[in-house]
C-alpha cells in the first residue's frame, strides 16, 4: 500500500500469491477519470497570465512557478498560489470541467510546479469541501437529496463535494469525521468506511479483525452462493448455483444497502456455538445440526447448461437430431436413450444419471474418405449425442430450442441438481473462517439450552486464538443482541455499534452479557462445566461442494501415448502415486508394493528385445515368428518387461538419431 | 416424585420436576425429539407444476407443514398390517392440491389442500407454499404417513423441548456489602436491591449464568448460585400436530414399552439358564 | 426466496407468520414489538422473519411481464 492509495483501492481486497498486490480493486468511492480535451484546459490557463514557455523570459524562468499540464510542461507564471486558487474556484463555480484536478509543490530548494492533470485514468475520490472549518453538506442538502430533489450531481455542481485525485490530496487536508474538522482543514471524508471495497465493506466489525482475515474473507465473499440474479429460469448459464433461502445479515454494515446486498443476500444466520464437538470439528470442520438442514438450512440448487448444434458441413451434409440407432458408429446401447423423445431431445423432469443422452445426434464421417476404404455402401453417420457428464446427475429443468449465428438448429439443456449439505461441503463465517462439514449430528445429540435452542453449526475453539478474528465474536454477540430486540445490529467498519452497547442491550433481553449461555449435553444430559458461548453469525455457502470433487477409481481409461491411467476427475482418472509417495516406499524397503503401483496397474509392457544387437524386435503374427530386422537370422529375442513410458522414450530416442541399445542380462 | 405445572396452554407446557435425575429427563427429552410420532408429508406425486419453485423444493416445503396428527387411528408404515410399500387407509392420508392463478399473482397456502381424512390437515392454513403468477398451476398429490424425528426432522412433534436444573440462588447477607453489581449484572432480574439487604425474586428464573458471582468482588461470595441436580424445570412447545400432554404421555409410553421389552427379554433369558 | 415453512433451528412454524410481520413492519411497526405479539420468542425463530427477503416477488416478475409479451413458459 501506498498512501496514495487511501479511499482510492481496497487495502484488503488482493488475492493471495502470486497476483498479491498486484491485482488491485477500487475502493467504495473511488472512480477513474476520462480526459478532458487539452486544448481547452490550456486556452484556460493563457488567458489567467500563464505565459507560454518559449515565450517566457529568463527572469520568470527563474522566479516564477513551472506550470504542467498532464506532466508536460507548457509554461510559467509569476503567482502560482493565486494561480491554483483561481483554478480550483473556477473548478468548483462550473467553469472549467469538474474532471480537472490541480496539485501545487512548495518545495524548499525547489522551484514551484503546479501540475494541471486532466487525462484519463486517475483515480479520484470525492470530499466534502470544508472551508473555515465548516462543512459545506448541511442537513437541508441531505434533505434535498433523500426527497429525491437533488442528485448526486447536483452535489458536485453546487461545489459541496468535489473529486480529489492523488496528486490533488498533497495540498488538501483532510478529517476523518464532521466531529474532527478544525479551521486548518480543507475537506472532509463522506466516511470513514468508503476506504474499503466492495467485497471487504461486507465484514461486520472488520477493524476487530487480524488484517489477513479480512483479505481472505474479501476472496472468499465472491464464491458464496445466493441467488444471483432473478431471471436465473431463462438464463443459460454453463454453470450455476441457487440458494433457497438467503437471507439478509442480521449484523449489516452500511455500504450493503448501498451495494443492494440486503435485495440479494447470499448466505443465513445461523445459531453457531464455539465448542469442541467429539473431535469432529478438528481443524476447521463444522459439525452441523441435522435438523437444520433438514429444515432447509444451506441448501441449494446447481445447473448446467449442456447444448448441442447442428452444423452444416461440405456438401451439403449436416449433423440430425434424432435417436440414435443401433449399427451407428460409436452407438452406446439402448438404456442411455431411453430418455430421449421422438425430436431426439429429453423429456422435460426427466431424471438423469451420469452417462444418459440428453440430446441424440448424428454426424456425418469426419473425412469424406474416411468410409470409401470399407465396402459399406452410403456415409456411415457417426453418434455424438451429448450426454450428462459421468459424475453428475440431475433432473431435467428447461430445454431451449434456438438458432445459432450461422444459422442452424441450436439446442440447450438445463440440468439441475438439489444440493442438500452434506460431509464435505465447504462453509464460511465472514471473517475468513472457512471450514466442511466434519459430521451431521442428530438434533437430539446436539448440546441444548434451558430455552430449547441447538447450535445449527458448532465451530472448535481453536479456530480463534491464532487467527485473532474478534470480529466473529462481535458480530455473534450483536447478532444475537439484534434477534433479541427485533432490528438488525450495525456492524459497519470504523462506525458501528460498540461492544459495550451490545453487552448491555444483551443484558436488558435476559441474555449474559458475556454472550454464553449454559448449556447441557445432548448425549448425558448434564450440565457443562463451562458455560458455551453462542449467537448469530452470518455463514455463506461456498460453492465447493464435494459432490463435485469426490472421486475414486479402480480401473479405468488409459492415455493412449503412454497407456498410463489418464489425469483428472472429469475423464475418470487415477489417482497419482508421486514421486514422493514413491520414496516413501523405497524408504520402507517395499519393493513388490512399488512395482506393482508403478508397473503393473500403470503402463505394464512386454517388449522384444534382440540380445545380439540390443534394439527392438517384434512378434510377426503372420509368421509366427520373432523378428529383428537387423540382425535377421542372427537375431538372439528375449522378452522383457518394461515400463511403456520406456518403450516410447527408446523409440523418441531413435527418431533423434540417437541409438539406445538394450544389453540383457540374466536376472540375478 | 414431585410435580408440578407452571404453565399450560394450547401448545405448550412448562413443568416443575423434582426427585429425578438428568438421565432420565435426558431420555424423555430424546425420546419426545425423536421417537415420537406425528404425521407428515413423505411422498408426493407432481402432477404439473409450472410455478417457479422446483418440484423437489415444493416437496421439501410440503413435507415440512407440521399436520394434525391422530395417533389412535392411524399405524406406523412398519407396523402396518397392509405390509404394502404404497400404504393403506390405516397408514397414509392423501392430501390434494390444485391451484391456479388465473389473471394476477397468487399465494397458495397450507389451507388450500384438501385431504382426504378432514381430521389430518395442515396445523395452520396460513404457511405460504408457493407463489403462482398468471397461469401457472400446480397439481399434485401428497401423501402422509406417521413417522418419527430421527428419520427426518419433520416428524419431530416439538419445535422446543429442553430443560434446565432448578437454580438454587443464596445471599449471604452477612458478607454482601451492598456493591448492587450483582444486581445489575443479572439478565433475567433475579437479584433486587430492597433496603439494605439484596433480595432473591423467582429464583426459577435464574439461568445458571453465574454472572453475579464473577462480578461480587467478596471473598467467599456473598452471593451463590447453584443447582439441585434432582430437579428440574422442563418446557415442551409442540408444532400443533399434537397436544403438549400426549407427546408428553406417548413418549412416557414409549420408554415403558422399551423397558418393558428389556425385562421381557431378561426374564427369557434368565429362564433358558 | 420464499419464507421457509419453519424455523431452521427449532422447527417452529414461521411461515405463517410472515405476512404479518411483514405487512405490520410496513406500516411502522417496531419488528421486535410485532415479533414478540406473534409469539416467537427464541432468537433463532426471531432471526428467520427479520432476516428474510422475499425475492420469490421479483422473479415471478419475469413470467407476469412474460406472459404479456407471448415469451413465457406455458
Amino acid at each position: 500500500m501506498h498512501p496514495t492509495h487511501w479511499g482510492r483501492l481496497c487495502p484488503n481486497e488482493t488475492p493471495e500469491g502470486s497476483n498479491c498486490g498486484l491485482v488491485k480493486n477500487l475502493a467504495l468511492s473511488a472512480c477513474i477519470s476520462v480526459a478532458v480535451n487539452v486544448e481547452k484546459v490550456r486556452q484556460v490557463l493563457y488567458p489567467m497570465g500563464v505565459t507560454p514557455a518559449p515565450d517566457s523570459n529568463r527572469e520568470l524562468r527563474l522566479s516564477g512557478a513551472k506550470i504542467f499540464i498532464n506532466g508536460s510542461l507548457i509554461g510559467h507564471h509569476p503567482y502560482p498560489s493565486e494561480l491554483v486558487s483561481e483554478l480550483r474556484d473556477r473548478r468548483r463555480r462550473g467553469e472549467i470541467s469538474s474532471e480537472i484536478n490541480v496539485a501545487h509543490f512548495k518545495t524548499m530548494d525547489r522551484r514551484e510546479e503546479i501540475y494541471v492533470n486532466c487525462d484519463e485514468g486517475r483515480v479520484r475520490r470525492p470530499l466534502i469541501i470544508v472551508e473555515k472549518g465548516v462543512s459545506m453538506l448541511q442537513p437541508e442538502h441531505v434533505e434535498k437529496i433523500r426527497s429525491g430533489e437533488w442528485s448526486w450531481e447536483d452535489l458536485v455542481k453546487n461545489a459541496i463535494i468535489e473529486y480529489i485525485d492523488a496528486e490533488e490530496e498533497e495540498n488538501i487536508y483532510v478529517a476523518l469525521n464532521l466531529d474532527a474538522i478544525s479551521p486548518k482543514h480543507t475537506h472532509v471524508e463522506l466516511s470513514s468506511y468508503t476506504i474499503l471495497g466492495i467485497c471487504a465493506s461486507l465484514i461486520p466489525y472488520p477493524e476487530h479483525n487480524q488484517s489477513p482475515r479480512n483479505s481472505y474473507e474479501a476472496a472468499m465473499a465472491k464464491q458464496a452462493l445466493g441467488v444471483y440474479t432473478t431471471n436465473f429460469i431463462y438464463r443459460v448459464d454453463s454453470r450455476s448455483h441457487v440458494l433457497h433461502y438467503p437471507q439478509i445479515s442480521i449484523v449489516k454494515t452500511k455500504p450493503m444497502e448501498i451495494l443492494g446486498y440486503n435485495h440479494r443476500p447470499s448466505g443465513q444466520n445461523c445459531v453457531v456455538a464455539i465448542i469442541s464437538f467429539e473431535g469432529y470439528n478438528m481443524e476447521d470442520a463444522l459439525v452441523f445440526n441435522k435438523a437444520s438442514i433438514e429444515r432447509g438450512l444451506g441448501r441449494s440448487t446447481f445447473f448446467r447448461i449442456y447444448e448441442a448444434e447442428s452444423r452444416q458441413y461440405l456438401g451439403g451434409l449436416k449433423d440430425r437430431f434424432i435417436i440414435p440407432e443401433a449399427g451407428i458408429r460409436g452407438f452406446r446401447g439402448e438404456q442411455y436413450y431411453r430418455l430421449l423423445e421422438s425430436d431426439g431431445i429429453v423429456s422435460l423432469e426427466a431424471s438423469t444419471v451420469g452417462g444418459d443422452v440428453l440430446i441424440g445426434r448424428i454426424s456425418p464421417p469426419r473425412f469424406l474418405e474416411e468410409y470409401k476404404e470399407f465396402e459399406v455402401k452410403g456415409p456411415s453417420m457417426r453418434d455424438t449425442s451429448v450426454d450428462v457428464r459421468q459424475s453428475e446427475a440431475g433432473i431435467v429443468d428447461d430445454i431451449f430450442i434456438t438458432e445459432s449465428n450461422e444459422g442452424n438448429k441450436l439446442v440447450k439443456v438445463r440440468v439441475r441438481d438439489q444440493r442438500i449439505p452434506e460431509l464435505g461441503d465447504k462453509f464460511a463465517s465472514r471473517h475468513g473462517q472457512k471450514g466442511v462439514i466434519g459430521m451431521i449430528v442428530p438434533q437430539e445429540d446436539m448440546p441444548f439450552a434451558e430455552s430449547g435452542i441447538v447450535p445449527d453449526i458448532i465451530v472448535n475453539p481453536h479456530a480463534i486464538p491464532s487467527r485473532m478474528t474478534i470480529g466473529q465474536f462481535l458480530e455473534s454477540m450483536a447478532g444475537k443482541m439484534a434477534a433479541a430486540r427485533g432490528r438488525s445490529a450495525d456492524g459497519t467498519p470504523f462506525v458501528n455499534e460498540k461492544s459495550s452497547e451490545i453487552k448491555q442491550t444483551l443484558k436488558d433481553y435476559g441474555f449474559s452479557h458475556t454472550g454464553r449461555e449454559v448449556f447441557y449435553s445432548g448425549i448425558t444430559g448434564e450440565k457443562f462445566v463451562a458455560d458455551i458461548f453462542v449467537g448469530i453469525v452470518y455463514y455463506q455457502k461456498l460453492h465447493h461442494m464435494v459432490s463435485d470433487k469426490v472421486h475414486a477409481r479402480a480401473r479405468g481409461q488409459v492415455q493412449m501415448l503412454t497407456r498410463q491411467p489418464t489425469e483428472g476427475r472429469a475423464r475418470g482418472g487415477g489417482l497419482r502415486f508421486g514421486e514422493m509417495e514413491r520414496d516413501c516406499l523405497i524408504g520402507h524397503g517395499a519393493a513388490m508394493l512399488l512395482r506393482d503401483r508403478l508397473l503393473e496397474e500403470s503402463d505394464k509392457y512386454l517388449l522384444y528385445v534382440c540380445e545380439n544387437c540390443g534394439y527392438i524386435a517384434y512378434f510377426d503374427i503372420k509368421r509366427r515368428a520373432y523378428v529383428c530386422r537387423i540382425c535377421e537370422d542372427d537375431a538372439q529375442i528375449s522378452p522383457v518387461v518394461i515400463s511403456y513410458a520406456f518403450k516410447l522414450l527408446l523409440q523418441e530416442l531413435m527418431s533423434l538419431c540417437v541409438a539406445p541399445k538394450l544389453k540383457l542380462t540374466e536376472r540375478a | 416424585m414431585k410435580m408440578e405445572i407452571l404453565e399450560r396452554d394450547e401448545n405448550s407446557l412448562r413443568l416443575r420436576i423434582g426427585g429425578t435425575n438428568a438421565a432420565f429427563m435426558n431420555a424423555l427429552r430424546r425420546i419426545i425429539l425423536s421417537e415420537v410420532p406425528s404425521m407428515a408429508v413423505d411422498d408426493v406425486v407432481i402432477i404439473e407444476n409450472s410455478s417457479t419453485i422446483q418440484d423437489e423444493f415444493l416437496a421439501h416445503r410440503i413435507g415440512l407443514m407440521p399436520l394434525k396428527t391422530d395417533l389412535d387411528t392411524y399405524n406406523l408404515p412398519e407396523n402396518c398390517i397392509c405390509k404394502s410399500e404404497f400404504g393403506c387407509n390405516l397408514c397414509r392420508a392423501s392430501l390434494i392440491l390444485d391451484v391456479e392463478a388465473e389473471d394476477h399473482t397468487i399465494t397458495v397456502y397450507s389451507g388450500e389442500f384438501k385431504s382426504e381424512n378432514p381430521a389430518t390437515i395442515p396445523v395452520s392454513g396460513k404457511i405460504p407454499i408457493v407463489k403462482l403468477a398468471p397461469e401457472q398451476k400446480v397439481r399434485l398429490e401428497a401423501y402422509a404417513r406417521l413417522g418419527k424425528g430421527e428419520d427426518h426432522a419433520r416428524w419431530q412433534p416439538v419445535s422446543m423441548c429442553a430443560y434446565k436444573f432448578r437454580p438454587i440462588v443464596k445471599v449471604d447477607s452477612k458478607h454482601c456489602d451492598l456493591c448492587g453489581a450483582c444486581v445489575e449484572i443479572c439478565p433475567k432480574n433475579v437479584l433486587l436491591k430492597a433496603g439494605n439487604k439484596v433480595e432473591i425474586k423467582n429464583s426459577d428464573n435464574c439461568t445458571l449464568c453465574q454472572d453475579c458471582m464473577d462480578i461480587c468482588k467478596k471473598t467467599p461470595k456473598a452471593v451463590e448460585v447453584v443447582w439441585d441436580e434432582n430437579s428440574f424445570i422442563f418446557s415442551l412447545e409442540s408444532t400443533g400436530a399434537l397436544s403438549p400432554e400426549r407427546i408428553l404421555s406417548e413418549a412416557l409410553n414409549i420408554l415403558d414399552g422399551k423397558l418393558k421389552d428389556f425385562l421381557e427379554q431378561f426374564a427369557g433369558k434368565e429362564n433358558e439358564k | 426466496m420464499i419464507i421457509p415453512v419453519r424455523c431452521f433451528t427449532c422447527g417452529k412454524v414461521i411461515g405463517d407468520k410472515w405476512e404479518d410481520f411483514a405487512q405490520r413492519v410496513k406500516e411502522g411497526d417496531d419488528a421486535g414489538k410485532v415479533l414478540d405479539d406473534l409469539g416467537l420468542t427464541r432468537y433463532c425463530c426471531r432471526r428467520m422473519l427479520l432476516s428474510h427477503v422475499e425475492i420469490i416477488d421479483e422473479i415471478i416478475k419475469f413470467y407476469e411481464v412474460g406472459r404479456k409479451q407471448q415469451i413465457g413458459p406455458p
